[in-house]
């Protein structure tokens, strides 16, 4: 029960803090794993998160969901540490959707993906190149990025943790999808090669 | 897959554009441009348009092959994303969290 949970959590018990990361520990790690993309900073992270919640576990009201919360401690977390590195521009994402004639039609041929959907999925070297892609989107990109798509929150969820609105949420994810499928496009145009 | 799912989506836009224009008139089911379908993708992916601007979308993509393509990537995109969620946290960080906990606890600050 998340009410127990919290209470416990209040009162330090360290089985409360096993429960927490027996239940909540996979989805803070992969937060943590896909916005900094490097395990140990992850783990860095998700210690210095998890320090966080128990030094500040009482001024949880309940007034939103433990999840939700915890989502909004190691999304901050991260970010801080990602600010404190190199900042990616947001003008990264001005060319990441495709060109259009003044008429507003494409104005170069939109290739067909080389591979199958089902072939793609299974592919490690697939997941990889999106990896890096969602690693070179500026940081609130990548927040609403791998909160919406990778933990499949709902967008108000995501507005209330990183406080945007709803709106801004939608805005962001559509353009970090542009610039991921205009990542991935490429990767399947070198792997098509330019005879075939 | 391609070419017969093409064409069965091309029999459905054509299918689409008829009852648009015998059942909506007034709304030109190719009133829109290649620009504005990218910028209703999410929405449709969604399901949160209007039943008009679903109806123009539909027709739209039905007969241009480069906003289908574009449409398929994008979703395509979005799946290869999800596949992500299958991230488990692994063994021996669980381990090394705990541990740091635990002495946290003993040493309260």
């Amino acid at each position: 029960m998340p009410a127990e949970l919290v209470e416990a959590l209040k009162r330090k018990e360290a089985s409360a803090f096993e429960q927490l990361i027996a239940q909540h520990g996979a989805m803070l790690y992969r937060v943590a794993l896909r916005l900094l993309g490097q395990r140990e900073e992850a783990e860095d992270v998700l210690q210095e998160a998890l320090l966080k919640v128990y030094q500040n576990i009482h001024t949880f009201d309940g007034r939103a969901a433990l999840t939700t919360w915890l989502y909004r401690i190691v999304v901050n977390t991260a970010l801080m540490r990602l600010r404190a590195q190199t900042r990616i521009p947001k003008e990264v994402l001005d060319t990441a959707g495709p060109l259009f004639t003044d008429e507003g039609e494409h104005a170069q041929e939109v290739a067909e993906w080389a591979l199958t959907p089902e072939a793609v999925l299974l592919r490690q070297e697939t997941l990889s190149v999106l990896q890096q892609g969602i690693e070179r989107l500026p940081e609130l990109y990548r927040a609403v990025y791998v909160l919406a798509e990778i933990e499949g929150l709902p967008y108000q969820e995501i507005a209330t943790i990183l406080d945007l609105s709803v709106g801004t949420v939608k805005t962001r994810l559509h353009r970090a999808r542009l610039f991921l499928r205009a990542m991935l496009a490429d990767y399947f145009a070198e792997r098509k090669g330019p005879s075939s | 897959m391609t070419s017969w799912g093409w064409l069965a989506d091309r029999l459905r836009g054509w299918l689409i554009k008829v009852e648009a224009r015998f059942c909506h008139s007034g709304h030109s089911p190719g009133m829109q441009h290649c620009q504005h379908v990218v910028d209703l993708i999410m929405g449709y992916l969604d399901d949160t348009l209007e039943p008009a601007e679903r109806r123009a979308f539909e027709a739209h993509i039905a007969d241009c092959r480069n906003c289908w393509h574009f449409l398929r990537s994008y979703r395509e995109t979005v799946a290869l994303g999800q596949r992500l969620r299958d991230e488990d946290i692994p063994g021996d960080v669980r381990e090394r969290l705990e541990t740091f906990l635990r002495n946290r606890l003993q040493r309260p600050l």
